[in-house]
């Protein structure tokens, strides 16, 4: 008897099985798009389970809004939402259990999401693990408690339309612009935003304050400028750390949840289009002139930043970036750099091979002046175009970092 | 090439010529001689290396000396861990400092090669529990947060913290 | 520049010509801002607390005070007799494996910085250099060819001056425009044989483990398989009346049938562990100064096993063309900062004394971390595949059949005999009545692997526990009491048809554990916990170990020396490496001789000629017909030193220490308090004293009594002994093939048994002129051997039998969101037999159990060429376990009390690490559902399993 009971089973085993396996290439395309749109970030406390949500998003005046149950529960998460609910939520931000959703939600980055994908996300979100985790009350008054008052930036801001390949440019292009402008949601950081806080389309990915730092332009135009390969990019995105230098704050979270599971092939399509070429791009770096040593920025330098950046900007493969060439080094906007050296970066763990410790805050260390010299130095001996700083320039960064500093802690 | 003047464990240092490419540890065991300073990892990591900095005030702060050139302390007033001890006028240790006799007593290291890190760091926290006193609720996280850091590789800690509980416990005035 | 004067070198031994000496620990206190420590500040050491246990290590005050001690910490103008510039060497290695050297181009140099000299194969070619045979060849590699590994050693730079060095460096290391590469190939390793290929089979007597083994290494011997493309094939022919390996694979053959066959629960599965760095704090250094003119080479090493250095190097120098003109090789062996292996049997020093032969004056080369860790030993990484089977009436283990295979690096180092004492260790404290055991090593790109803490064994046992772990679930029976169904019992037979020395106490252990709050209450802590920490998972595993130690070929020798003063001297070979072996030498004669020792000298070889030992034959191999007529040399043993390694000095080193404090004993300080009782506190004129036994003698604070006697001072009794003319230094060599060898000595006009082979004395300064004349050129008399006996050669086969045992409780939290492992509270059990020093146990328990988090956890290398050899390795991506990470402030531990005071002091340093592994892998089953068998397990490993 029992030989013939185990004997169905394994059989209706394999019909399961065989019914799965039909949905298991969806599934699984539907995990990688869901990496690829990092859902995970903004849907994962750091202590809590995949896609339980409850993450906090502080918005001004003290207001905070927590982001949702996305796992497969039905009481919590959206294991009840049918295709049309999911489909909704993602493009128009509408959530069949909370209303409206924030537009902390990159509906409008996801409105280009095409109909496949999207079958295919649902296909994975309706077999992540149940977490059973009831929705924060986001920490919000009025008006930014009437949740109807998004409907009507909606009508303002939000373009519900899928993404539309450009003819003119290759495949390869047009798959780069599909993740970074969809999935990738670049231009949710990248790209500046109006006083409504809605982007401005105008200027895209032309670089933006976002939290303590600044999400760098990452123009095609100003990336070619600072010498940035495809090689350099790919491996930015994928390890966090390349020969032009190294992710930090909240990018180190994308590339760690999000970029760095992206395919190889997805991979050469996001930097060719952010390259905005169908070639390889080889990196450039400037030539060292040994002659920078007489810079009154050098022995700062020295003291501080040569034994781990090399005496001459050289860096420590898989321990410090390089700083000759560095494409920090060569944005338009400084605030990184003067953010990294007042208040240093936070050690980084990717993987087992791959992890950076902390770099340390020199601000009780540097004083103006030193610091002043020391960004002259940085630019003067590592960039191409060795911008001079003024002293007023310097010092309202460094103002501008501590106070954002301060709003952090 | 800098001159270098500075004060190492009240003894004054110097000039001497420096490259700017010579790290303190460096400077301490190839110009110095002094080696009780202990090189780790090179890289700022382990804290192995980590001296003691008195600024003005007399208060003293912890520096690894292997990711800041010899230059970032002229001028200064440092202590290596050569110069804790009490001596005698013919310069021979006659007495323990407080942090070396506890550490000794409660057998904190085995191969003693992260011994002077966690004496510094030991010897600036005490320091500054004294001028700030902590709850003695308070004693275990603050030693977590102050020694955190500093690798051993022998031990396992338990005794290092246990060394430095018990001497913040036991010294009157560093907790409240 | 004077001779070496005799005084501070001691001569070694000759070997090939060059005479090598030992250099005591020697600091020229001048030029270092360290301090010398006032006489009774260093004697504060050995203040009692407690129950004979000492106030501090014996070296903490040079510890505490930044003394040089190290041998990272010499510079020439620290060593006496040296000259005190400071030359600096930087050796080049290639990042590659797969392409072919063409050179390398420091043309980038300015030449303000260029090396004054640059060694090449070619240079060492020329000069007939080589690398000692044990290495293999290669030591630099040749223009043209593939690199054997990563981090291929292709040149040694020599420069003039720290800061050329430092430029130069600066320059050089990370830059990949210096060496160049043709074309790509083939790994060299792909086409060398395996380093080793063992097999253990057994099978027990029908009538049980007590009866002769049908067929075990220990009665039939070993064998060995052809290489077939470089893989073990094993003899196929199965006959249970042929050769040893006919016989072997008859039974192995059979346990395969019945593993396959019967009716039992079999635990099919496959393991995996990683590459690990031992990561002494300290990395790799050397100094050394040729030193023409007196045709002598000086060296500083740190290293676990210089006597081993002795000799290798001595035959190295003797055999080159370049170096005939030396005579002498004066090695200084200092402290070490921490070893865990990493520097037993080490490469470096070799390059480093290459490089002194080419220097203008003493060279210093120093690893700095990525360099250490692309050129030092690793742990072996391991392979397994495990069926184990279960008798589902009686849960008794019915078999195991089990396939290693081990990666060994580069070189060939230490992974023959590592492969064999993993395999014996998989039984962990389990009596198997069958077994099957294979395991390999094969050769690799990666880093040499070699003689790392545990020894093969913390890679093999815990794959034990985790399946009894799984078995217990499957068969749904407790799983202590799984454990304690089969746990050994003394007397039963290890794998290899051995009985292990000393009762196995596991199931008191496992009753232990089984009443702890960790484990008891595991149920309704798991609950609490969870509800107050609602996105935290909780867990609770279990793990025993029982691990060997020694090497089944220990030779330790010890000197204990009276000075007239009342000072007692301690002269050891072991290497002080951090675990102690000093402070417990030191303290464990006070049991004799009434106090703790004033010093103690460690690295102690040269000292130990006195006992003019001559040694033959490799002790492992040799025959008992050469054994046999060897022994009646009443000067051969087979082996004069050892390494410090393998867990030794607790108790071997330990025995001949306290076998010199008897004889001191017996033979001078109790007749010497006889005496002074006889001449001053009784009636001897009158009656016979009653007060002669030695046995009925007793230390009271630092005094002799015997029966009521007038108690008499330590510093007395010396004098007394001194001007009696009785013996003043005892010199003892022990050896030990899993029983301690025994020798029948003349002692005046007695003879004695002692489990020595060795013994020499020297007399107090009042013997008379005869007696002071017959010493030996060192100063010694050395006993009369009149008859020894060793344990038989095929003792050897039994691989190990001296065993200490080990648990750990683990209870730990895992983060839902990152799967982050936190250790909330551990316990520990051990058994150590009797303890020297209490602090010392416990501090390696802590340490050892840290190791084995990170292990477990954390540590990891790639074995491909991303892995350590490529140079770009450090401690920001190779996690070492932090304080944070090993819950320290509750890491709790039970210390089993001896069954006796004659319990052995049993070696630790390495069992210590082992039970936390397979404990923190059932714990996070516990708290995740799932079942890992790869170490280590991730933080995204156990997130992706939520």
């Amino acid at each position: 008897m029992n030989k013939i009971l185990s004997h169905t089973i394994s059989l209706a085993f394999v019909s399961v099985s065989f019914t799965l396996s039909a949905s298991q290439e969806l599934i699984e395309k539907g995990k990688y798009l869901a990496d690829a749109a990092d859902c995970y970030a903004c849907h994962t406390t750091d202590d809590g389970q995949q896609y339980g949500g409850g993450k906090a998003f502080p918005l001004p005046m003290g207001m905070k809004i927590y982001s949702t149950n996305i796992s497969s529960d039905k009481t919590f998460g959206i294991g009840n939402y049918t295709l049309e609910d999911f489909t909704a939520a993602l493009r128009e931000g509408k959530s069949a259990n909370n209303g409206y959703l924030y537009p902390a939600m990159p509906y409008g980055s996801y409105a280009l999401i095409t109909d496949d994908d999207i079958k295919a996300l649902f296909a994975y979100f309706q077999t992540v693990p149940a977490v059973k985790q009831k929705k924060t009350d986001n920490d919000v008054y009025f008006p930014a408690n009437v949740r109807t008052g998004i409907l009507g930036w909606n009508m303002l801001f939000l373009d519900d339309k899928r993404y539309l390949p450009d003819s003119e440019k290759s495949e390869n292009w047009n798959r780069g612009n599909y993740l970074v402008n969809s999935f990738g949601h670049c231009g949710e950081c990248h790209t500046p935003r109006n006083l409504f806080m809605a982007l401005e389309k105008d200027k895209p990915f032309q670089g933006a304050v976002i939290g303590s730092t600044w999400a760098p332009n990452i123009t095609a135009e100003n990336l070619l400028k600072a010498g940035w390969g495809s090689d350099d990019l790919a491996s930015l995105l994928r390890h966090g750390y390349s020969d032009k230098g190294v992710v930090t704050g909240e990018m180190y979270t994308v590339v760690k949840h999000s970029l760095s599971k992206l395919s190889e092939q997805d991979m050469r399509a996001v930097t060719g289009y952010l390259l905005n070429s169908d070639e390889y791009i080889a990196s450039k770096t400037p030539v060292y002139d040994e002659k920078v040593i007489t810079h009154e920025g050098y022995p700062t330098y020295m003291s501080y930043c040569a034994s781990c950046h090399g005496d001459k900007g050289q860096g420590k493969p898989n321990f410090a970036p390089k700083m000759l060439g560095n494409g920090t080094l060569m944005e338009p906007n400084q605030y990184n750099v003067v953010y990294s050296i007042i208040g240093g970066i936070d050690s980084q763990y990717y993987n087992q091979v791959n992890s950076f410790d902390a770099m340390p805050s020199y601000q009780d260390k540097l004083s103006d002046q030193q610091l002043l010299d020391l960004m002259n130095y940085l630019s003067a001996s590592f960039t191409f175009d060795k911008k001079e700083f003024t002293a007023p320039e310097i010092k309202a960064l460094r103002e501008s970092v501590l106070e954002s500093l301060e709003t952090e802690h | 090439m800098t001159v270098m003047n500075l004060s190492i464990n009240n003894n004054i240092v110097g000039p001497i010529e420096v490259d700017p490419e010579i790290m303190m540890i460096e400077f301490l065991h190839e110009y110095l001689n002094l080696t009780g300073t202990k090189f780790g990892c090179g890289g700022g990591i382990c804290h192995a290396c980590v001296i003691l900095v008195e600024d003005e005030q007399g208060m003293l702060k912890t520096e690894r000396t292997c990711i800041h050139n010899a230059l970032v302390f002229n001028g200064k007033k440092v202590h290596t861990i050569e110069g804790h001890a009490t001596k005698d006028k013919y310069g021979e240790i006659i007495a323990l400092h407080p942090v070396q006799e506890s550490f000794s007593k409660h057998f904190s290291f085995q191969c003693g090669w992260c011994t002077s890190g966690f004496m510094n760091e030991t010897i600036a926290l005490i320091q500054r529990l004294k001028k700030d006193p902590i709850k003695k609720t308070d004693v275990e996280t603050t030693i977590e947060a102050a020694l955190g850091e500093h690798i051993c590789r022998c031990t396992g800690y338990v005794k290092y913290y246990q060394s430095a509980k018990d001497l913040i416990l036991s010294i009157k005035g560093l907790t409240k | 520049m004077t001779d070496l004067n005799r005084r501070d070198f001691i001569k070694k031994c000759v070997i090939g010509g060059v005479a090598v000496y030992s250099a005591p620990l020697l600091l020229s206190g001048q030029n270092a801002y360290a301090s010398t420590i006032k006489e009774n500040l260093k004697s504060k050491w050995k203040e009692e607390v407690g129950n004979n246990q000492p106030a501090f290590r014996f070296d903490a005050i040079e510890k505490v005070t930044g003394n040089k001690i190290y041998g990272r910490d010499y510079r020439a103008k620290d060593i006496p007799n040296w000259p005190d510039i400071q030359h600096y060497g930087f050796i080049l290695r290639v990042n590659k494996a797969d392409k072919i050297y063409e050179g390398f181009d420091l043309s980038g140099l300015s030449d303000e910085i260029k090396p004054y000299k640059v060694i090449t194969e070619q240079d060492l070619a020329n000069s007939g250099l080589k690398l000692p045979p044990y290495f293999g060849e290669n030591m630099l590699l040749k223009k043209g060819s593939t690199p054997d590994y990563l981090g291929h050693e292709v040149a040694i730079l020599l420069f003039d001056s720290f800061r050329k060095f430092k430029l130069a460096k600066n320059f050089i290391q990370f830059n990949n425009d210096i060496i160049q590469y043709g074309k790509t190939t083939e790994l060299v390793t792909a086409n060398v044989d395996p380093y080793a290929s063992w097999r253990i089979v057994r099978e027990e007597n029908s009538l049980g483990s007590q009866a002769e083994d049908k067929y075990s290494t220990l009665k039939n011997g070993l064998f060995f398989p052809n290489y077939v493309d470089h893989k073990p094939v094993w003899p196929s022919n199965a006959d249970k009346s042929g050769n040893t390996g006919e016989k072997g694979i008859f039974y192995a053959n059979k346990l395969a049938e019945d593993i396959e066959h019967q009716d039992w629960l079999v635990i099919d599965r496959h393991f995996q562990t990683q590459s690990v760095d031992p990561m002494p704090l300290e990395p790799e250094a050397f100094n050394g100064w040729y030193d023409k003119f007196n045709e002598s080479l000086h060296v500083v090493i740190c290293s676990q096993s210089p006597q081993d250095f002795y000799h290798q190097a001595g035959e190295v120098l003797a055999n080159s063309p370049l170096t005939k003109n030396i005579k002498k090789l004066i090695v200084h062996t200092p402290y070490i900062g921490g070893g865990f292996g990493g520097k037993d049997h080490t490469i470096f020093p070799y390059y480093g004394m290459m490089a002194s032969l080419f220097a203008t004056q003493p060279v210093h080369i120093a690893n700095d971390r990525f360099e250490q860790f692309q050129s030092g030993i690793k742990r072996h990484p391991y392979k397994i595949h495990n069926k184990l089977a279960f008798d589902k009436n009686t849960y008794k283990i019915k078999g195991l059949i089990s396939n290693m295979t081990l990666d060994g690096g580069g070189r060939m180092n230490f992974s023959p005999s590592v492969t064999m004492v993993g395999a014996s260790a998989i039984q962990s404290i389990y009596y198997l009545p069958r077994n099957d055991i294979q395991a390999w090593c094969y050769p690799s790109q990666s880093p040499h692997a070699g003689s790392m803490r545990g020894y093969g064994t913390l890679q093999t046992m815990p794959t034990m526990e985790m399946m009894i772990s799984e078995a217990a679930e499957a068969l749904q029976v407790d799983p202590l009491q799984l454990r304690r169904i089969n746990a050994f019992q003394a007397g039963q037979k290890n794998t290899q048809g051995a009985i292990p020395n000393a009762d196995a106490r596991y199931v008191e252990m496992l009753n232990e554990a089984e009443q702890h709050d960790i484990w008891k209450n595991r149920a309704e802590n798991k609950k609490k916990f969870e509800k107050e920490n609602p996105k935290k998972r909780y867990g609770v595993g279990f793990g025993i170990a029982t691990k060997d130690y020694g090497t089944g070929a220990d030779a330790p020798s010890t000197s204990i020396e009276i000075t007239v003063e009342g000072k007692i001297i301690i002269s050891t070979c072991s290497v002080e490496m951090g675990t102690g072996t000093d402070t417990s030498q030191g303290v464990l004669i006070a049991k004799h001789l009434g106090k703790m020792a004033d010093n103690v000298e460690m690295a102690q070889i040269q000292l130990f000629d006195a006992m003019e030992l001559i040694e033959t034959d490799d002790p492992y191999l040799m025959s008992q017909e050469t054994q046999d007529t060897m022994s009646k040399n009443p000067r051969w043993t087979p082996v004069i030193a050892s390494a410090s390694s393998a867990s030794k000095s607790s108790y071997y080193q330990s025995h001949v220490t306290e076998a010199a404090a008897k004889i001191l004993f017996t033979e001078s300080l109790f007749p010497a308090a006889v005496a002074i009782w006889k001449e001053k506190y009784f009636n001897s004129a009158f009656a016979t004293p009653d007060f002669t036994n030695v046995n009925d003698a007793h230390w009271e604070n630092g005094h002799l009594s015997v029966m009521g006697n007038k108690p008499l001072s330590f510093e007395l009794l010396a004098q007394k002994a001194h001007s009696m003319g009785l013996i003043t230094s005892v010199m003892a060599h022990g050896f030990n093939r899993w029983s301690w060898a025994k020798g029948t000595y003349q002692l005046g006009a007695e003879n004695k048994d002692y489990f020595l082979d060795g013994v020499a004395v020297k007399f107090g300064i009042g013997a008379n002129r005869t007696v002071k004349k017959q010493a030996n050129k060192y100063g010694y008399h050395v006993l009369k051997r009149l008859s020894v006996s060793y344990p038989k050669v095929q003792l050897n086969n039994a691989m190990v039998t001296y065993y200490t045992p080990c648990a750990t409780l683990a209870e730990i939290a895992i983060s839902e969101g990152s799967g982050k492992v936190e250790v909330l509270r551990t316990h520990t059990w051990l058994e150590p037999g009797n303890v020297h020093v209490k602090k010392l146990v416990e501090g390696q328990l802590e340490g050892g159990l840290t190791m084995g988090i990170g292990h477990t956890l954390y540590e990891y290398l790639p074995v491909d060429e991303t892995g350590a050899g490529n140079g770009t390795w450090n401690l920001n991506r190779y996690q070492v376990p932090l304080a944070k990470h090993n819950g320290v402030w509750n890491m709790t531990h039970t210390l089993l009390p001896p069954l006796s005071p004659s319990d052995p002091t049993k070696g630790i340093a390495e069992v210590v690490m082992i039970p936390i592994v397979s404990a923190l892998v059932e714990a996070i089953y516990q708290a995740t559902n799932k079942r890992f068998y790869h170490l280590p397990i991730s933080s995204k490993d156990i997130k992706e399993a939520i």
